[in-house]
């Protein structure tokens, strides 16, 4: 009874768009949204300032101890804090793309005659342009508390530069969370375990000596996730022809694993090796 | 007969070990409702997830306005309207800027946007809530808003999933009146539904299915034709006495049993007559009824009478 396939008798009623003007209709719903469900930024924006006044002010002293002379502990912690806010932040991305799925919208999209790759580069440009306003806010906190650039503006902006394309990088990972699993809170609670250990066990809040020293005489290899790009360097923290050699050898080729660490410690602190501190915790992430 | 809008040809899906549809065939000829009836998990929103684009069909073929749903999805996309059992709207958005997102995306002109947004705010009564969140809406509202938004891009094909699930009766009976009003202006729809008065009311056509398969297909007259014209329902105290009353009133017509329900399907115009003979036989067997109705069959009568089971008692065990 089907046997006579019918001609295609669609006319072409609807034109096809571009993938580009989809995505920026798909933004634009999802700025939409975080616009009207500000409750939603306000509260992701409420925890990296409590992390920024509760570390600054009440572990801050205890680690200030562990810093190098000169260094504060806030200018050490607000890269962490960028980090981390940006980490947590790419988890909205997973959680908003698992809750459209599971409310159907996706559906709606699919059945669309749209551009599919919309739906992802959509929500990931909102977000993106969510990031970028969390950014600034978090600078002003940072300045409030005490926050100081050493380099200059242009070095601000290059940082941002990097934690933004940063963030962009992983709202795409945390989308494949998201459309992979059921709901929002599963979305939310599959996220957590993973990015927990990511920004905690780093150097981004606490310098990677105090972990260290938390091994006993300071001579076990430091279980330290971040310090293990460290290890290659094999003397101990108190050997001293680590501390001569790498004194000696500052801005030779001997010690080019130190290169991007600042040359003034190594008179700041001459018993330790050169590199001991990295305040930029997204080497770690 | 017009031609038919959607042809569905032998389709098969597998989820995994599951034959969730199993080489379903029907047609739905353009400007005719077609109700796909059939218990949870009988694969109903499978096939219109096949259609609709949404799944690849494993087998068979499946076309919409002569387009096949495999080859071409985004051809068939332009041509369809998808309202769900989820009303998926965007509750963060009003329901104004739900049908721009919808017009946006099928490629409108901006004011044809506009246009065509107030127009079906109009028609389905939510131009007091076109800028309000979604959120703020009724259940009722939403799935009319759902519905709008599927009708944005005037598709001439349109599928219902479920579209009154979990809506009280006036928000049914609203949703009926448009649906209807749809139909008269000569949109071709697919429709799925649980509820045999809906497809009773709405559709032209129904195909019953369960567990994936085709069990039944006519129109609503004919379906209830295939079981004669009137129905004795007789309500027993206990089962032990339903099991006897079906024993003993298989001369009236045919008895079969839910519980404590016994259903006489009576073949004929013999309506009266044969409730007083059930009436006799009951009084003979000393079998006592809580209750006894004669009445017109619905379709729930026919869908006990092809599987043996009523749609609530189904096993929901695929899906």
């Amino acid at each position: 009874m089907t046997a006579v396939a019918a001609p295609a008798r669609a006319a072409t009623r609807v034109k096809r768009g571009h993938a580009g003007g989809d995505a920026v209709t798909m933004a634009w719903r999802n700025l939409l949204n975080i616009k009207r469900n500000p409750q939603l930024l306000v509260f992701a924006t409420i925890q990296p300032v409590i992390f920024v006044v509760m570390f600054r002010y009440v572990f801050g002293g205890a680690i200030q101890g562990s810093l190098p002379a000169g260094q504060t502990y806030v200018n050490f912690l607000m890269p962490g804090i960028f980090v981390q806010t940006i980490v947590f932040g790419a988890l909205t991305t997973g959680v908003g793309l698992a809750d459209d799925l599971s409310k159907g919208l996706i559906d709606r999209f699919r059945s669309l005659p749209m551009a599919r790759s919309a739906v992802l580069v959509g929500r990931t440009l909102a977000d993106f342009v969510r990031n970028f306003f969390v950014v600034i806010l978090m600078c002003i906190v940072g300045f409030i508390v005490g926050w100081t650039i050493g380099t200059n503006v242009w070095g601000l902006l290059g940082a941002i530069g990097i934690i933004l394309a940063f963030s962009y990088a992983l709202s795409w990972v945390f989308a494949i969370v998201g459309l992979t699993v059921k709901d929002a809170e599963t979305a939310q609670a599959v996220s957590f375990p993973i990015l927990a250990p990511l920004v905690f066990a780093s150097s981004a809040f606490v310098p990677v000596r105090r972990c260290r020293r938390g091994c006993r005489d300071g001579r076990a290899i430091s279980r330290c996730p971040s310090s293990w790009t460290r290890r290659g360097r094999s003397p101990s923290a108190s050997d001293p022809p680590a501390s001569t050699s790498s004194r000696r050898s500052s801005g030779s080729s001997a010690s080019s694993r130190c290169a991007r660490r600042s040359p003034s410690r190594v008179t700041a602190a001459p018993s330790e090796h050169s590199t001991s501190y990295a305040p930029r915790p997204w080497a770690a992430t | 007969m017009a031609e038919p809008a959607i042809v569905v040809d032998h389709l098969v899906k597998c989820f995994g070990e599951v034959e969730a549809v199993k080489g379903v065939s029907f047609e739905v000829p353009e400007g005719r409702v077609l109700g796909l009836l059939g218990p949870n998990g009988a694969g109903k929103t499978t096939v219109v997830r096949m259609l609709t684009t949404l799944l690849r069909p494993d087998g068979g073929t499946a076309s919409v306005l002569g387009v096949d749903v495999r080859r071409d999805p985004q051809a068939v996309r332009a041509e369809i309207g998808l309202a769900g059992q989820y009303a998926a709207v965007d509750e963060n958005l009003t329901g104004r800027e739900n049908l721009v997102l919808v017009g946006k995306l099928t490629h409108l002109d901006g004011d044809e946007i506009d246009a065509r947004s107030r127009e079906l705010l109009e028609q389905f009564a939510l131009v007091h809530a076109a800028d309000r969140l979604v959120r703020t809406y009724s259940g009722g509202m939403r799935r009319r808003l759902d519905l709008a938004a599927a009708l944005v891009h005037r598709p001439p094909v349109l599928f219902l999933d479920e579209p009154t699930t979990g809506l009280d009766p006036q928000g049914r009976n609203e949703l009926w009146g448009v649906i209807q009003a749809l139909v008269e202006r000569g949109t071709t729809v697919l429709l799925t539904t649980q509820y045999l008065e809906e497809a009773d009311v709405l559709a032209d056509n129904i195909v019953v299915i369960d567990h994936g398969s085709v069990i039944a297909e006519g129109t609503s007259t004919e379906l209830k034709e295939r079981l004669g014209a009137t129905v004795v329902e007789i309500a027993m105290r206990d089962d032990d006495g339903a099991g006897r009353a079906v024993e003993a009133l298989a001369p009236v017509g045919s008895a079969a049993r839910d519980g404590k329900l016994v259903r006489v399907n009576v073949p004929g115009g013999a309506g009266p007559e044969s409730m007083l003979e059930a009436v006799r036989i009951l009084d003979a067997e000393r079998l006592d009824p809580a209750t006894m109705v004669l009445r017109e069959p619905t379709l729930d009568d026919v869908f006990l009478e092809l599987t043996g089971h009523t749609t609530s008692d189904d096993d929901q065990g695929d899906e």
